[in-house]
């Protein structure tokens, strides 16, 4: 699988270095980090992403305000999006993919895991 | 001299006519009538005390109608009844709280003063008065010679039919009396205002006693309500905590995976067994959250059971399939014995409670040793059963096992990577079911635990 470029926005930094960590000693992919849904969109609008991977539970701008930020950019609204959330209720993950998420993973996940998971969901 | 007393009859003169006496002694009752009515009248309204207000009647009767003794007498269940307000002569013995034996006033009595009967007797000792005899007897011991009786009648507002609640008696020991029509007419009265007293005193007495329930209600309502907020916050805390337990353990987890790898560095095999006991109860820290999480959501009922129409084989294929690599980690035969058997419920759940007794039994179970899981008809139901050959449950913890927390020594529970909520949440998804969870064993033998669920009324044939 060639290399991909992963964005991951989350408050947590603990969370951005598993992921970034678990990523390339899985995948070998580059993993860029944000830890706000403002500092995502701004890194989204100058960098070339193959996925970004949001954090559904945010302080302030929460992972759905992201998305719909995100889907107002020519720059950004392409990038598929996958949300990482503590809900794992079937409800609330369907209310995500009707936003227009392209996946949902649910914690807690093996960061070890999670290229195969996102080539899965993304059919790469 | 009549005539001029008719043109002018109130004119003072000398001599009084017998005439303009007997119109003053006219005026002066009518007075005294509508005196005893008003004063009457306010006591009902002022007091509501039924004591007060009898004993102002019977007073006032004693001095309107000058007789010797007036009293109420109170009919009781019984049959019998008492006199409970009196107002009598000095010279003359007292009848109050006496209760008067029943045959003096029997039954058909009772249903003739019900219908509102009036009685005036002028002479008891006379035989024409029609007074039984064992009434006259009971008279003569306190002196009554005649006597004026007029029921109180409970309105129909409080019983179905009007009902004798009492009488109101006047006596005159003294002499004996022809009772008058104006006398008879006001003792009627009087009663009648008695009777609408009665019917106060029992509204307000009833108004206070549904006043009494209301604010019981509204303290229970209160209560409830605070309890339902209690059991809705500690629901929303529960939730919120295992929630905010996922992020940390993702990253508690994800860290010990890579760090496993050993692409940051060999660690020592000392090392590598603190990294496994890290990883192993970082793992059951993830179940327990999931578990507590399961278990809040269905008890709240925010998860619903979607009922659809499975085969019993398929669920059993799906949860032996998720539990056959694990089984054949632990060295257990898994024999699963399907049928075709349809059934109406949710499959994920149902397969959930399958694999979690299924895991149990693996667990629980000896190297080399069996697991079976079947499926039975009966008439109304499917009984699903997995059976292990381990240690068995002693016959005391065979209920205690479904409960929160409950395995049988918290030293299995370490062993065993379990968090305590598995088997309560099975029995909470199965009782969503309508169906029945339990467990038999022999110790030392293994054990059995069981599941009911309502059979399709028709089974169908497979296609």
């Amino acid at each position: 699988m060639p290399t991909k470029r992963v964005l991951i926005i989350d408050d947590e930094e603990t969370i951005q270095t598993v992921v970034q960590f678990g990523i390339k000693m899985a995948a070998g992919w580059e993993v860029l980090t944000a830890g706000s849904g403002a500092e995502g969109i701004q890194t989204a609008q100058v960098e070339k992403l193959d996925v970004i991977l949001l954090d559904a539970m945010m302080p302030d701008m929460d992972g759905i305000a992201t998305l719909r930020e995100l889907q107002c950019h020519a720059e950004t609204e392409h990038i598929p999006v996958i949300f990482l959330t503590a809900k794992t209720h079937t409800t609330e993950q369907q209310q995500l993919y009707d936003l227009g998420a392209s996946g949902v993973i649910t914690k807690p996940f093996n960061a070890l895991h999670l290229p195969e998971q996102i080539a899965q969901i993304l059919d790469w | 001299v009549s005539k001029r007393s008719f043109q002018n009859p109130f004119k003072s003169g000398r001599r009084k006519s017998k005439w303009r006496i007997s119109i003053e002694a006219e005026l002066r009752q009518h007075r005294q009538r509508v005196e005893l009515f008003s004063a009457l009248t306010l006591k009902i309204r002022q007091s509501l005390q039924l004591k007060e207000i009898l004993q102002t009647a019977v007073s006032q009767v004693q001095c309107i109608l000058q007789v010797d003794r007036v009293l109420i007498y109170q009919v009781l269940p019984n049959g019998t009844g008492k006199a409970i307000s009196e107002a009598v002569l000095p010279e003359y013995p007292t009848l109050m709280n006496l209760e008067f034996p029943p045959e003096v006033f029997p039954e058909e009595y009772r249903q003739l003063y019900a219908q509102g009967r009036v009685r005036a007797i002028a002479n008891v000792h006379d035989p024409s008065s029609g007074v039984s005899e064992c009434l006259v007897k009971f008279l003569k011991q306190f002196g009554v010679q005649s006597k004026l009786i007029v029921p109180i009648v409970q309105l129909p507002v409080l019983s179905a039919q009007n009902h004798l609640w009492g009488l109101l008696i006047a006596h005159q020991c003294h002499h004996p009396r022809q009772w008058i029509k104006f006398e008879l007419e006001l003792m009627q009265q009087l009663a009648d205002q008695i009777s609408i007293a009665l019917t106060q005193a029992y509204l307000l007495e009833h108004t206070a006693e549904l006043k009494a329930a209301n604010h019981d209600l509204q303290k229970e309502i209160h209560t409830r309500n605070q309890a339902e907020a209690a059991l809705r916050q500690r629901e929303e805390f529960i939730s919120i905590v295992s929630h905010e337990l996922r992020t940390p353990l993702t990253s508690i987890h994800s860290a010990l995976k890579v760090l496993a790898t050993g692409r940051l560095g060999k660690l020592s095999a000392e090392g590598q067994q603190m990294l496994a006991i890290a990883d192993k109860s970082a793992e059951r820290l993830i179940r327990l959250a999931n578990n507590v999480l399961d278990l809040q959501r269905i008890e709240s009922g925010k998860v619903v059971m979607e009922l659809q129409t499975c085969n019993a084989a398929n669920l059993m294929m799906q949860a032996t399939q998720a539990m056959q690599a694990i089984a054949q980690q632990h060295k257990i035969t898994l024999i699963t014995q399907t049928q075709d058997l349809f059934l109406q419920v949710d499959p994920d759940h149902i397969v959930q409670v399958l694999i979690n007794l299924l895991s149990n039994a693996i667990k629980f179970s000896f190297p080399e040793g069996t697991v079976w899981l079947t499926v039975e008809l009966s008439s109304l139901e499917v009984t699903f059963r997995v059976r292990d050959e381990g240690q068995g449950i002693p016959v005391d913890r065979l209920e205690q096992i479904f409960e929160q927390f409950q395995q049988i020594n918290s030293s299995d529970s370490r062993k065993k990577g379990g968090t305590g909520l598995g088997l309560a949440i099975c029995r909470k998804i199965i009782e969503q079911h309508q169906g029945k969870i339990w467990a038999e064993s022999r110790p030392g033998y293994g054990s059995t635990f069981a599941f009911t669920l309502p059979a399709l009324p028709h089974q169908m044939r497979k296609e």
